[in-house]
């Protein structure tokens, strides 16, 4: 009996180590191979297209920028950018890699357009110090669709999408079609002030601003007694610009930006268009950003000249008062009425004479209901050096508030005091917060 | 029965031995799917660093060579070959040729990783290189670096002078007297608002910097030594008063005496070496005045600094006489 066991115990061995050694594999191929297969499908898409790549890439502390690129056999790869007139007018070439890192990865591996964006020196691009724009130069491969392909980058996770150029797109890019899209908006918003769209869902008008040194575009609104602001980040393309990361305002969603029959439109997902308009000033209420603690405090004067292109009977009080000025060999730096707190407003003057700066003021109490400033109580403490006609025009005044209009189109944000018994005749000067 | 026994035992310990060998090769191949084409950059650097030195550059940016928590720009390309022909010339020639082949094949460090920006510090500050385990020397910056201006070859071999010297010490340690020359007065927080220049010279530091530690110090004085040469820091020392004066003669001598006991290497020597490669390649002017010859290397300094404790007086009479004769030199 016992041997038997023995046996059986022997033959047992012999067919022990007879396992099993196919692994059911859940998507057909092994890990390996699979990654394999991305890594050279990533590459054979970007270096086959046969005109190139167009892109957008999203930033984390500004922006969106756009790219056209062209991807070689040989590792490297040919670029333009948006980022200014030379990243859009000259090509660079530098190197590109794709290689599995955590998963199949493009990196731009050598100093190119795209990598100025990482960069931490401030010189570069005037990022912050030591994190750049927030951007990355590696760019994990997520997923592809039709003409494109998306990626998202390894730090930020912002991410990147290229789509196929056609030929005539290559040829536009390669001719500054950047430089011509960032000039056309630059012409846009210097010759137009005031921007505003206006939208059936909401009754408010939305101000509209772009910023080109963040590349981010502001919508304003007022929703009941809020104001509310939606940020964009759009980088151009040929003939506009592209919201990268785009704007939703109630039920539709702003994604594109173009120049029409020299009108100037937002489109929306479906492609509607809303038509951008000027206006001479703010479209917005000025009461609501005029306050002692809101986004403006004050209405200054700028040295000895008042903002141009504006007529206003104060403007001859001004001159009486720059004459004097000038009769004394004194300079004036700047004037301006600020609300100090709920209850007490100021005119402020700051002027320079013998090497230094010299402010003086007169006080009052002032009552602000909806946009009407009412002034009481003056309180001398200027020795003179305010215009006596300029301290009786403020006494007890009345003035109504309100934006004034500039027959200069790049007069903008000046603010008034309008006299409610004369609305020819206002105190007038840049919008300016100053702290109390 | 026994036999039978013995028989299938014997038959059972032999089926053992191929019993697990069926076929369990490892059907797998590891490939490497990063396809990697090398360029005219790559041909250059095989050519000149990585055939006679073994040496390799990291120039196209890999994350993993950087403290991956910071924001780091990758190297124009345009500025590669520069960067290593400076490396070449500056550093592993002279060195070479003062050290001998077989010294810088065994310590040169063997990697090199170059970086277009500069490696900034939460605390402000921007790192212009590092050296990691005897073997890397990590250089950042690049896109900054102009070879045509003397200048800046000239700040971009200090940080390699630096960053070699740590891989010296971390080879050799650096001797404990070293320390004991300014101890108590180095601080790990270099960059605070009240380690001015000032300050750290009047404490006998070369720079701000050597006050962050005793290996930072060691670094700073040889590099200051090598690259800036004898004159600019006897000159230093000599206008940092009396305390520090001795302070740096005391590091330099301990610095030179390391070199030479370790590595068998004058450091005067490395100077003139140094000296001539800025001047014939880079067109330097930084050391017109005072080409050291070998050995005793000014001998104004040396003169002075025997007579120097006798008297205040004398200290500032030949301070004067010093650097009018300097001065002369200089426009000669």
């Amino acid at each position: 009996m016992k041997k038997i066991f023995y046996v059986i115990c022997l033959v047992l061995l012999t067919v022990s180590c007879n396992k099993p050694k196919e692994v059911a594999l859940e998507f057909e191929k092994d890990p390996d191979s699979r990654i394999a297969d991305t890594l050279s499908y990533v590459r054979k898409m970007l270096v086959e297209s046969p005109y190139g790549w167009k892109g957008s890439l999203v930033t984390e502390y500004a922006g969106a920028y756009g790219f056209y690129m062209q991807f070689g056999k040989n590792d490297r790869v040919k670029m333009v950018a948006d980022l200014d007139e030379e990243t859009a007018s000259k090509e660079k070439e530098s190197t590109y890699r794709i290689r599995q890192i955590m998963t199949s990865t493009l990196s731009f591996d050598t100093y190119t357009y795209l990598t100025m964006l990482e960069d931490p020196n401030p010189a570069t691009y005037n990022g912050q110090p030591g994190k750049g724009m927030g951007s990355d130069i590696e760019f994990n491969y997520i997923k592809n669709h039709g003409d494109t392909l998306f990626f998202e980058g390894r730090k930020f996770q912002k991410s990147m999408i290229l789509v196929k150029a056609t030929a005539s797109e290559s040829q536009q890019y390669l001719s500054n079609g950047f430089g011509k899209s960032r000039s056309q908006l630059l012409n846009y918003t210097d010759a137009n002030p005031n921007l505003y769209i206006q939208i059936p869902s909401l009754e408010s008008k939305i101000s509209v601003s772009f910023s080109d040194e963040s590349r981010t575009a502001s919508l304003t609104y007022i929703s009941g007694k809020e104001i509310v602001s939606k940020i964009g980040k759009y980088n151009f393309d040929l003939g506009g610009l592209n919201f990268a990361e785009p704007v939703v305002l109630g039920d539709l969603t702003i994604v594109k930006a173009k120049m029409q029959d020299g009108k100037f439109m937002l489109l929306d997902s479906s492609n509607k268009p809303y038509e951008i308009m000027s206006n001479a000033v703010p479209v917005l209420p000025i009461t609501a950003f005029f306050g002692y603690r809101d986004t403006y405090n004050s209405i200054q004067i700028d040295g000895a000249t008042l903002p141009g292109g504006i007529n206003s009977a104060f403007n001859d009080i001004w001159a009486r008062q720059i004459n004097t000025y000038n009769g004394w060999g004194v300079k004036m730096v700047s004037m301006t009425f600020r609300l100090v707190s709920s209850q007490k407003a100021k005119l402020e003057v700051w002027f320079f004479v013998n090497g230094y700066n010299y402010r003086v003021d007169v006080g009052y109490d002032y009552i602000m209901t909806d946009n009407i400033i009412k002034l009481s109580n003056e309180v001398q403490n200027d020795l003179g050096w305010i215009h006596s006609d300029i301290k009786s025009y403020f006494k007890n005044a009345e003035f109504k508030l309100d934006y004034v209009a500039s027959s200069d189109p790049k007069v903008r944000g000046v603010g008034g005091l309008i006299k409610t018994n004369n609305p020819n005749s206002f105190f007038y000067g840049k919008l300016v917060k100053l702290s109390n | 029965m026994k036999i039978i026994f013995k028989l299938f035992t014997g038959i059972g310990l032999i089926g053992l031995i191929f019993s697990c060998s069926k076929e369990d090769k490892l059907n797998y191949t590891l490939q490497n799917y990063d396809t990697f084409v090398p360029g005219t950059i790559d041909n250059w650097i095989s050519a000149n660093l990585t055939d006679p030195f073994n040496i390799e550059v990291i120039y196209r940016y890999q994350r993993n060579m950087h403290d991956i928590n910071k924001n780091i720009a990758p190297a124009d390309e345009s500025k590669v070959i520069p960067q290593m022909k400076i490396v070449l010339k500056g550093f592993l020639e002279v060195y070479g040729k003062i050290g001998g082949s077989k010294f810088i094949k065994l310590y040169t460090p063997k990697q090199f990783a170059l970086f277009g920006s500069g490696d900034y510090d939460p605390d402000g500050s921007v790192k212009g290189g590092t050296a990691d385990g005897g073997r890397r020397i990590t250089l950042y910056g690049l896109n900054g670096l102009n070879d045509n201006d003397a200048s800046s070859v000239i700040g971009n071999l200090q940080v390699i002078h630096h960053e070699f010297t740590h891989i010296l010490n971390q080879n050799r340690f650096i001797p404990g007297e070293f320390g004991l020359v300014c101890v108590g007065d180095y601080y790990a927080e270099w960059t605070a608002a009240e380690n001015t220049e000032a300050k750290a010279r009047s404490l006998g530091f070369i720079s701000p910097y050597a006050r962050k530690s005793i290996g930072e110090d060691f670094a700073e004085t040889l590099s200051h030594l090598v690259v800036r040469g004898q004159k600019f820091y006897d000159d230093y020392a000599l206008q940092s008063g009396e305390t520090a004066y001795k302070k740096f003669k005391e590091k330099e001598s301990i610095v030179r005496d390391y070199m030479i006991k370790y590595f068998n290497i004058d450091v005067t020597q490395l100077q003139n070496e140094f000296q001539r490669v800025m001047v014939e390649e880079y067109h330097s002017t930084d050391y017109t005045s005072v080409m050291i010859s070998s050995g005793k290397y000014d001998p104004f300094c040396t003169d002075f600094y025997t007579e120097y404790t006798l008297s205040m007086n004398r200290y500032t009479r030949l301070n004067s006489y010093l650097f009018g004769q300097l001065t002369q030199k200089i426009t000669v």
